[in-house]
């Protein structure tokens, strides 16, 4: 077996980002084939095969920083313990090497003339509409007339090429220097008053600190690099918002009895309401479909991969519970559980971060109502769960305070109408209000 | 502040898009009455010989490239897109003549002969110079943009004292004409009618500046001619119209003409070097449009056009760029750093005494480290 580690690839940088892995293990590649996109301080590039042989492991998922010299990639690869190439002509052992007639430096005639003549025209092309252009010994002439050529960018653009503001910057003596870098007195802010527009100690001092309100000014504003997970999140959202019509609808649901049902058992709330999600998704399969516009085709599964979305400190990931609709409430509990607690971790496989095909987001968590969610990529249905509130409520002919929830569907309209949202979301509150009826269901 | 370069006058710019071109996109043999009277000689299998050489330039770009991102190399300038302007220059040269190329000349140095591990040696930071200079007549490559043009410039001239009919060509971009030491090349070699042939490879960019922000909107292969300096434009993706420019060029030198420019109108399609990100500053439409331009293709086309059967040619070319590039991996795979004090080799042509004293003060230095860690 064979480490890759990541080398500096830029000069003198110290750690790379992985943008996307172009293979998984236990793919065989070839020598410099594209195993990945990797993102240094200066540019994203492709890094191709070191080695001819097979994934055996990929050390970092993708968004994640990877330290130069850090393992990125282990082979395995087939000769392994075979001695490296001398770098002279054996090393040329190819299987096609051998019908090589031993060419000359110069190479021989290799080409099969054939006995037409080649065919001559008038240079240069027709396409291009020429201005006529005299060359060599002497002056090249530029004739008049109306040139055809291909307009480039900077035809069009006149050059313009942004300056550095002008005026001096200040100057201060080395130890003036320190002391101002003591008191975090930024120099540039201070009016000096020696020759030459030196910054001296005395113009430090009825600057006064940085502590005081004059001495820094907060910036306007401040920007830093958007890297990792804020990334791929910023990306799978704008795509998502701008590719797909949103529509949402939502429903005010009394959930007393549910939530009774999840203080009395070990059934989690979350895990309840999922259930109520995933019998009423039986009744609408649609809400699982996938819509690809490339081919104009509907993709429907056979199971319901229900996505958890899940907020943690790198970010937000939608892990998936595979196969949700056969399991039953406990088991959604644990699985729930678990999904939360590897996503916090960063453990999650890339075919749980990538397998749901609906997902449920417990906005309710950060105390709100609830919120029109943006689909996750490829999916056609997100279900936010709002907070649960105490409110007065009409029970029974009476008002009465009840535990009350807002339940939001967001669906992509190409999939699902108003009619089929409001139904699948009429179905999820019928159970959430009676979850007797999910015996029935 | 800003500093605005006005948009060239189109009627001025004229001929900007139709340097000399012999063999078109297609295939096509164009008829071109100056260049065609040099290349009387060239048969389909001297086609496919320039053929095979651009194949192998580009692999072995390709590779060391690769090389670069796997952490074996630590820099390369790619030439992808120049292997014409390259190839067709370099072969119009005899072995005797000399080259003072850039960095990014790899296609002269594989054509001259240029040992592969010590060109890969170069590109690992463990060599200054890598080949030995005097043994293929091509000087180290310039970082120093432009500087290599007075060195050119300068052989040329002891070459004419000397009497001899060698010819110097220097390689430069299209950036190195905005420098000094081009300009005052360009002087010195008019003046004294050296025999050097100036080749512009005009890629479009010097880094991130395309060319129109240094050229005024005027073909560079205008300015030699204000220094009385007779100058071509040529496509520098048609092998062919550079082998026969250059032909010219050096038949102009050694029969005492003096100097020629050639400005190869071509196109770097890969970054600056492997450090850097050209989307940065540039569409990638612009690159699509060069890649229909490939100078390989083009040849291609142009051997099916008479007849040739590609199948045999393309599988030659390729045992030979696979051959080149398993041995430049190897060599760059495996080369060793060298020892410090090889800082003192190659400063002067004879040692000097003072020299031989600071090699010898490192070596004990160097040996006392070793006694202090037993
Ligand atoms: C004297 C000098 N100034 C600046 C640089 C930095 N530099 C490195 S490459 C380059 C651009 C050169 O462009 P061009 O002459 O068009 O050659 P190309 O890289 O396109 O082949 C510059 C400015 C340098 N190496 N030497
Ligand atoms: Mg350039």
């Amino acid at each position: 077996m064979k480490t890759f580690l990541l080398p500096d690839l830029g000069e003198g940088l110290t750690d790379s980002e992985i943008v996307a892995w172009r293979v998984k293990e236990g793919d065989a590649v070839e020598l410099n084939q594209p195993l990945a996109d990797i993102e240094t301080a200066k540019a994203v590039v492709e890094l191709p095969s070191p080695y001819e042989g097979t994934i055996a492991k990929l050390h970092a998922a993708e968004g994640e920083t990877v330290d130069v010299g850090a393992p990125l990639i282990d082979f395995d690869v087939a000769d392994d313990d075979a001695p490296a190439p001398s770098g002279s002509d054996e090393s040329a052992t190819d299987a096609s090497a051998h019908d090589d007639p031993a060419p000359s430096p110069e190479g021989g005639p290799v080409a099969t003339p054939a006995d037409t003549v080649a065919e001559v025209r008038d240079a240069p092309a027709p396409e291009e509409k020429p201005e006529k252009v005299s060359v060599l010994v002497g002056h090249i002439t530029v004739h008049g007339g109306k040139p055809t050529r291909k307009r480039r960018a900077w035809d069009v653009e006149p050059f313009t090429r942004q300056e550095r503001p002008s005026g001096r910057p200040n100057r201060a003596m080395p130890p003036v220097r320190k002391l101002a870098k003591e008191r975090g007195i930024d120099l540039q802010s201070v009016r000096p008053s020696g020759r030459d527009g030196l910054v001296t100690r005395a113009d430090l001092e009825t600057a006064g600190t940085a502590s005081g309100p004059q001495a820094q000014p907060q910036p306007a504003s401040t920007r830093e690099k958007v890297t990792g997970l804020r990334k791929h999140t910023a990306a799978a959202m704008t795509q998502s918002a701008l590719t797909v019509p949103h529509a949402a609808t939502f429903h005010q649901v009394d959930v007393t009895e549910t939530l009774a049902l999840a203080r009395s058992g070990d059934a989690s709330f979350l895990a309840l309401a999922s259930r109520a999600i995933l019998l009423a998704a039986k009744r609408w399969p649609d809400v699982t479909a996938a819509f690809h516009a490339d081919t104009m085709e509907l993709e429907r599964f056979a199971h319901i991969n229900l996505g958890i979305a899940v907020s943690t400190d790198r970010g937000l990931v939608v892990a998936s519970i595979d196969e949700a609709e056969s399991m039953d409430a406990l088991e959604l509990t644990a699985a729930i559980k678990d999904r939360a607690t590897r996503a916090r971790e960063g453990s999650l496989t890339m075919a749980e971060l990538t397998s749901s095909n609906i997902t449920i987001s417990n906005v309710g968590v950060f105390g709100v109502d609830g919120g029109i969610p943006i689909l996750n990529p490829g999916e056609s249905a997100i279900i936010a769960l709002g907070a649960v509130r105490r409110m007065p409520w009409e029970h029974e002919g009476e008002i009465v305070l009840r535990d009350v929830c807002t339940v939001t569907v967001s669906f992509d309209h190409r999939v699902l109408d108003g009619r089929e949202a409001a139904g699948f979301l009429a179905d999820i509150a019928a159970v959430l209000e009676r979850p007797a009826l999910a015996l029935a269901r | 502040m800003s500093i605005t370069v006005p948009a060239p006058d189109p009627a001025l710019a004229a001929g900007l898009d139709c340097p000399l071109r012999v063999l078109d996109l297609d295939g096509t043999r164009l008829h071109d009455p100056l260049l065609d009277a040099h290349l009387g000689d060239i048969d389909e299998s001297a086609l496919a010989d320039l053929y095979l050489d651009m194949v192998r330039v580009r692999r072995l770009d390709t590779e060391a490239f690769a090389l670069t991102r796997q952490g074996h190399l630590v820099l390369w300038p790619p030439l992808l897109g120049q292997e014409a302007a390259q190839v067709g220059a370099a072969r119009s040269l005899e072995q005797r003549d000399w080259v003072f190329g850039s960095y990014r000349e790899h296609g002269f140095a594989l054509l001259r002969g240029a040992d592969m591990a010590e060109f890969a040696r170069i590109w690992k930071a463990y060599a200054h110079g890598g080949w030995d200079p005097h043994e293929i007549n091509m000087a180290p490559s310039q970082i120093i943009i432009g500087a290599q043009s007075l060195h050119g410039v300068g052989y040329a001239m002891a070459a004419k004292m000397d009497g001899s009919d060698e010819v110097a060509l220097t390689a430069f971009g299209d950036g190195a004409t905005s420098e000094g030491d081009v300009n005052e090349a360009l002087v010195w070699a008019s003046a004294f009618q050296a025999p050097v042939v100036f080749l512009c490879q005009n890629n479009q960019y010097a880094i991130s500046e395309p060319v129109a922000v240094q050229s005024g909107g005027l073909p560079l292969a205008l300015r030699p001619t204000g220094f009385g300096i007779p100058s071509m434009r040529v496509d520098g993706n048609d092998v062919l119209a550079m082998l026969a420019a250059g032909r010219i060029a050096v038949e102009r030198a050694r029969s005492g003409g003096g100097p020629t420019f050639i400005e190869a109108v071509t196109y770097r399609r890969g970054p600056h070097t492997t450090t850097d990100d050209p989307k940065r500053y540039r569409d990638e439409a612009e690159v699509e449009a060069w890649v229909a331009k490939d100078p390989i293709d083009r040849v291609e086309r142009a051997l099916e056009r008479m007849g040739v059967d590609m199948d045999p040619v393309r599988a030659e070319a390729k045992v030979r760029a696979d051959r080149l590039a398993k041995e430049f991996r190897a060599a760059a795979e495996h080369a060793e750093p060298p020892a410090a004090e090889e800082i003192f080799d190659n400063v002067y042509a004879q040692p000097s005494r003072r020299l031989e004293r600071q090699r010898a003060e490192h070596l004990a230095f160097v040996a006392s480290l070793a006694e202090e860690s037993k």
